[in-house]
């Protein structure tokens, strides 16, 4: 299966080069994956403006935080953390809510901040960094290191696009079969786990049926 | 004499079922508030029943009623109906989840009519419902 794209955009006819070379190899070999996969990811990022995502930890205040995450904070509770503390300081922040999670070591370990959500579909914790990084190096013969480079996520678009790849792969195609019956709140179920925004996610769903053509 | 017999009888046979039927409805009584589930499972459990409104988009909304069922609207309309449930165990959805009570770590399973199961970690439930999907970090915070 080979996509081309009817409007003229050099980073988005990167983007389906991309696509092209390496979505077969993560099961994406027909056109209604495809185009699920494209509205998932153009939602994520913002009808594809950058694929350099990187996860926002900043709250707008402390009770904010504490509401967000009472099982860590609190005002009161001396056995919990105080969120004044923690408020603006995203790596501090991350290595608390993230720690002893999917691979993450301790709050000192720093897992929780090095591995944050990176990437279209927002990788996150060390296991799904480790299960990425293993799947990459044994299908493409390569050795990507990104447990110590985590950052490769965001500085490399080719990475970037994988790893979205490999993530619609295991979160969405591992289990749900797709075809032209399939539903857009479906699909956003398991790459979001909500319905919010769905009707953006429909809109770029209804564009791919337009500008996108399989051979 | 044979009446009283049969009095004493019949009131020793109403006795002993007494006792049985007073048992099992003590160990049923006992099943149901065991001492096993810890305070914070049981206060996510009554606190969750309400409407929930998504902070991102005011469409969207979970029902979650006290029979064990949440109904998801989009709009006036339903987009989803679950059978729900809160437990502290792993795994939750096929994912090693952390299971502490010391940082009162709590998981929500909705599953569909279809079968299909979301698992989301409860970060808390009182002025918030603040959830993480399960092996991610996609955060959904909703209010009342």
């Amino acid at each position: 299966m080979h996509f081309q794209l009817v409007i003229n955009d050099a980073s988005l006819n990167s983007l389906a080069n991309l696509i092209n070379e390496y979505g077969g190899k993560f099961g994406i070999d027909n056109e209604n994956k495809l185009r699920h996969f494209l509205a998932q990811a153009a939602t994520e990022t913002g009808g594809f403006t950058s694929l350099q995502r990187s996860e926002n930890l900043n709250y707008s205040s402390a009770t904010r935080l504490a509401n967000i995450y009472p099982k860590h904070f609190s005002f009161i509770d001396p056995l919990r953390k105080n969120p004044n503390n923690y408020l603006h300081n995203s790596e501090k922040l991350a290595n608390l809510v993230y720690r002893n999670r999917y691979g993450n070591g301790s709050e000192a370990s720093g897992d929780g901040f090095r591995y944050r959500g990176r990437g279209i579909f927002q990788l996150t914790f060390k296991d799904n960094y480790q299960n990425f990084q293993d799947y990459y190096n044994s299908n493409f013969s390569s050795n990507l290191d990104l447990l110590n480079h985590p950052e490769t996520l965001v500085s490399n678009d080719p990475i970037s696009v994988i790893s979205a790849l490999w993530y619609f792969k295991s979160r969405v195609l591992s289990e749900i079969s797709i075809n032209s019956n399939t539903l857009v709140e479906q699909v956003t179920r398991l790459v979001n786990g909500k319905l919010n925004g769905i009707n953006e996610r429909k809109s770029y769903y209804n564009k791919t049926k337009i500008y996108i053509f399989c051979q | 004499m044979k009446f009283k017999k049969t009095i004493t009888s019949a009131l020793l046979i109403a006795f002993i079922l007494m006792l049985t039927f007073g048992y099992s409805k003590y160990r049923e009584i006992k099943y149901f508030f065991s001492p096993q589930t810890p305070q914070y499972l049981v206060d996510e459990q009554t606190n969750i029943i309400a409407t929930w409104i998504s902070e991102d988009d005011s469409n969207y909304k979970l029902e979650f009623k006290n029979d064990g069922t949440c109904i998801e609207y989009y709009g006036s309309f339903v987009s989803g109906t679950f059978n729900y449930n809160i437990s502290n165990t792993t795994p939750q959805c096929s994912i090693s989840v952390l299971v502490d009570q010391e940082q009162e770590t709590s998981y929500l399973q909705l599953v569909s009519s279809d079968g299909s199961t979301y698992c989301y970690e409860i970060n808390g439930v009182g002025e918030l419902l603040s959830l993480t999907k399960v092996g991610t970090a996609e955060l959904s915070v909703f209010f009342k």
